[in-house]
């Protein structure tokens, strides 16, 4: 048997009676390969592709947050990113670029570190789409709020406080 | 292009049938799309299952059930150094692999060397006899390897063939497909690597079962 694959040419080794051989003596057992869920066992959700265009208002607002928190624990994105063991081009990127993907784990770990919801802050960043429409807008709503200042104002701490309230108050 | 790279028999363990499978290259929107509206509901009504008896996500067979497909098919179906593969059959998608083409070999006795490494290859989950008491279709796992093993003789990496098993999977590498086992791999979650040499790789196709 030989078939194309993206322009080549590629033989199969195997037959379908050699298939049929190996089912038949085989043992039922699993054959799974790749990645293990690190994240799922505690997040409890799963982090769907996206093949569906990003919604760049929130990960604006996603951004937003993490400055923010870091700003409001006065920290540099360096030392954020030691103490909340984040690579830092990372939090750079989610921090300036609404078109960055960040690994989940470094959004598990910013969340962790601020106690903020991990459900909420996976939401926001763009790893799964499974959000309400009230999610949405008080999501935009925030980022609309939010000036990005070197420094948080009392306004904006209190606007922050309110957000990261809501984001923890995030059910399933 | 997707293309049909053959016909293949599975064994559906509900009927005791055997079943024709359609094996595909690359993976499809319509594989894609199964995923989403398929697996994705099985395994979270699963992961709430094994919630409630308590059960770890390797004990229920869940541990891939986070696995980015729709976003690696859509990333990896343009470049050349990675080859997707998809098995259909009752009109689903039964099975699915991704395999990189710019990997080398780490055992001893072909180290440095090309070969596919299997990034991904996963049954749907209605085929895992850890995930349901009822699993229908048996044959996917045997028919990717051996798909992969054909890719690498194709590219001309004489077989060799690498890939981290999950933990619930090592026996199977180990002791069904005579893979070497090179033991947990730091870099990535401590899954063992897995390796098939030539003649391991031979001896796999060929019609010898242990």
């Amino acid at each position: 048997m030989r078939e194309r694959v993206r322009g080549k040419t590629m033989k199969m080794l195997i037959t379908p009676d050699w298939l049929r051989k190996r089912i038949e003596n085989d043992p039922d057992i699993e054959v799974e390969a790749g990645g293990p869920a690190a994240l799922l066992e505690s997040l409890g959700m799963f982090i769907p592709g996206d093949l569906a265009p990003a919604d760049e208002r929130l990960k604006v607002a996603f951004g937003v947050v993490v400055r923010q928190l870091r700003l409001r624990e006065e920290l540099t994105v360096a030392e954020l990113c030691v103490r909340a063991d984040v690579p830092e081009e990372q939090l750079r990127s989610i921090e300036h670029d609404p078109h960055f993907k960040p690994r989940p784990r470094t959004v598990y770990q910013l969340a962790d570190y601020f106690s903020v919801s991990k459900r909420g802050m996976m939401k926001l960043s763009g790893a799964t789409r499974a959000f309400s429409p009230e999610f949405k807008e008080a999501a935009y709503r925030f980022a609309a709020k939010s000036d990005d200042l070197s420094k948080l104002t009392d306004e904006e701490r209190q606007i922050l406080n309110d957000y990261v309230k809501f984001l923890n108050d995030q059910s399933e | 292009m997707r293309t049909l790279l053959g016909t293949y028999p599975l064994l559906n363990r509900q009927t005791g049938s055997w079943d024709d499978a359609q094996l595909f290259s690359p993976i499809s929107q319509d594989n894609v799309d199964d995923f989403d509206k398929l697996w994705r509901p099985e395994f979270a009504s699963r992961l709430a299952l094994a919630r409630s008896r308590r059960e770890t996500l390797a004990e229920a067979n869940l541990q891939d059930a986070h696995w980015d497909w729709p976003g690696k098919a859509k990333d990896r179906n343009s470049r050349l150094d990675w080859t997707s593969f998809g098995v259909e059959c009752d009109s689903r998608t039964q099975g699915l692999m991704f395999v990189g083409l710019a990997s080398f070999a780490r055992e001893p006795s072909q180290k440095g060397d090309h070969l596919a490494y299997i990034d991904l290859l996963a049954t749907a989950p209605w085929n895992r006899p850890q995930f349901t008491d009822r699993p229908i279709y048996k044959g996917i796992g045997p028919l990717l390897l051996g798909t992969a093993i054909s890719l690498s003789v194709d590219e001309g990496f004489r077989g060799r063939i690498g890939l981290h098993a999950l933990p619930q999977s090592e026996a199977w590498y180990r002791n069904v497909c005579g893979m070497t086992d090179l033991g947990p791999d730091p870099a990535y979650s401590n899954l063992h690597y897995f390796e098939m040499t030539e003649a391991q790789a031979r001896a796999f196709v060929a019609n010898q079962h242990k």
